[in-house]
């Protein structure tokens, strides 16, 4: 699926649609219609990115500046398949700061001891794992997360890192997500599907600042932009007819006698 | 038609037995011309962007060939304006500027604010065009894609007081009696005042 449009032929087609013959207005509607591409970028025709990163001496792995948001971090196998690792909320910096602001490492000394994880009582049943309640079997018998997984991972947004649990033992891992669109030479391109959708963006976000438009109006102009978008949503993943078919179809088909 | 036929034709309406011993000067009905002239392109313009309706500028415009650039700085050019332009809606008086040596890329008016504010919008690359502002009498552009050399087509939409005389004078045909009437109700309100030939403060002729 190629971005073949350039950008600027959708601007222009936007000022011959409301007659005007000159480029006099061209910058403020660019302007409107990145707007309207980023909307649609984030939710339609974003393109995920697929970025190897290395684990720093830290257990951490450095964010890309252009990540929007995660989609997924995981391993390659031999099989050159990925594999997720899992995310787990509770994970928390292995890394914290002194009272001068200086970093200090999480160690023995000042965290919890972990229990072993079969039984949520011992060492006195502070930092264990809760494994029953009130003799009932909860679950997460193995391992932090309470069940095998070849490593976890925890956001720390204030530093833009994530963290990988002291388990992991890989050093390389690969994140993907979702980036902000990027202008090739200059030139920002945008795929053919998605030229009425800007078109009904860049009139939407002209108006809604304008006082001299009435609100009934700027929701009709919203409204027609959402249409679009999921127009455009549908447009961008329709199948044909043998793709349709091989989603049908089981992984395996049992012998026939 | 330039400007001295359509003011001798308004001329003729204020009095068909004009002749040449009278004082009112055709000079006087020209500059009224001028003005009816540019106030009702203005008041066209104003009044159809006004309600979003299209305009139509042919007819009205004035060109100006192989305009040169100087350097005011690295990335900085600057063109000397031929003509003053009219004050129009989006400050179409420059209608449009393209490049001698390709008239098919024009280059993009932005306001002369356009790289402060744009600055940290990806809009400020104008998707690769060219663009230009208007400061005083100057059109500056910024950009590597233009030199020295370069030289520029200027269409405009003049000041009538910069068209000579016997130059084309650009106004809609389907406006030329509506200029005529406005021309000659200005035309009569100045030569109610009495002629004085010297400034010695006593009335005489």
């Amino acid at each position: 699926m190629n971005k073949t449009v350039p950008i600027k032929e959708v601007v222009e087609q936007y000022l011959l649609e409301k007659g005007q013959d000159t480029k006099h207005s061209f910058p403020r509607v660019l302007n409107a219609m990145v707007r309207a591409l980023k909307e649609l970028e984030w939710d339609v025709t974003g393109s995920l990115v697929y970025k190897m990163l290395d684990l720093t001496s830290n257990g951490q792995l450095e964010l890309p500046t252009d990540c929007i948001r995660v989609v997924d971090l995981g391993v390659i196998n031999t099989s050159g398949e990925f594999v997720s690792i899992e995310y787990n909320a509770n994970y928390a910096p292995r890394r914290t700061y002194d009272n001068c602001g200086n970093e200090v490492n999480l160690d023995s000394g000042n965290r919890l001891d972990w229990a072993d994880g079969s039984n949520g009582n011992e060492n006195g049943g502070l930092g264990g794992l809760d494994t029953n309640r009130h003799g009932e079997s909860t679950g997460r018998q193995y391992g932090l997360g309470g069940h095998s997984t070849v490593a976890q991972y925890g956001f720390d947004a204030e530093n833009g890192v994530i963290n990988i649990s002291s388990d992991a033992s890989f050093s390389r891992y690969m994140l993907i997500y979702l980036s902000n669109f990027k202008a090739v030479t200059g030139n920002i391109m945008v795929h053919e599907f998605m030229v009425e959708p800007l078109l009904a963006g860049t009139e939407w976000i002209l108006a809604r600042r304008l006082r001299s438009i009435g609100r009934g109006e700027k929701q009709i102009l919203e409204r027609n932009f959402i249409t679009a978008k999921n127009n455009l949503s549908i447009r961008m993943s329709s199948l044909s007819v043998n793709q349709l078919k091989f989603l049908g179809r089981a992984a395996t088909k049992p012998a026939k006698f | 038609m330039n400007k001295l036929d359509l003011s001798a034709r308004a001329l003729k309406q204020v009095s068909p037995r004009l002749t040449q011993d009278t004082k009112i000067s055709l000079r006087e009905m020209m500059y009224c011309v001028g003005n009816a002239r540019d106030q009702i392109i203005k008041d066209n313009a104003w009044a159809k962007w006004s309600n979003g309706l299209e305009i139509v500028w042919d007819g009205m415009l004035s060109t100006f060939e192989a305009v040169s650039l100087t350097k005011k700085s690295e990335c900085l050019y600057y063109a000397e304006l031929p003509s003053k332009p009219l004050y129009l809606p989006k400050n179409m008086g420059i209608y449009q500027v393209v490049s001698n040596a390709d008239p098919t890329n024009d280059l993009i008016p932005v306001s002369s604010t356009f790289y402060t504010m744009y600055k940290n919008q990806l809009a400020v690359g104008l998707d690769g065009y060219t663009g230009y502002y208007q400061n005083g009498n100057n059109i500056y552009i910024v950009g590597s894609s233009v030199t020295e050399e370069t030289k520029l087509d200027l269409t405009l939409v003049c000041q009538s007081e910069d068209i000579g005389e016997y130059e084309y004078f650009p106004f809609p045909a389907d406006m030329e009696n509506e200029i005529i009437k406005m021309a000659i109700e200005q035309f009569v309100l100045t030569v109610q005042m009495p002629e004085d030939l010297s400034d010695n403060n006593r009335q005489d002729a």
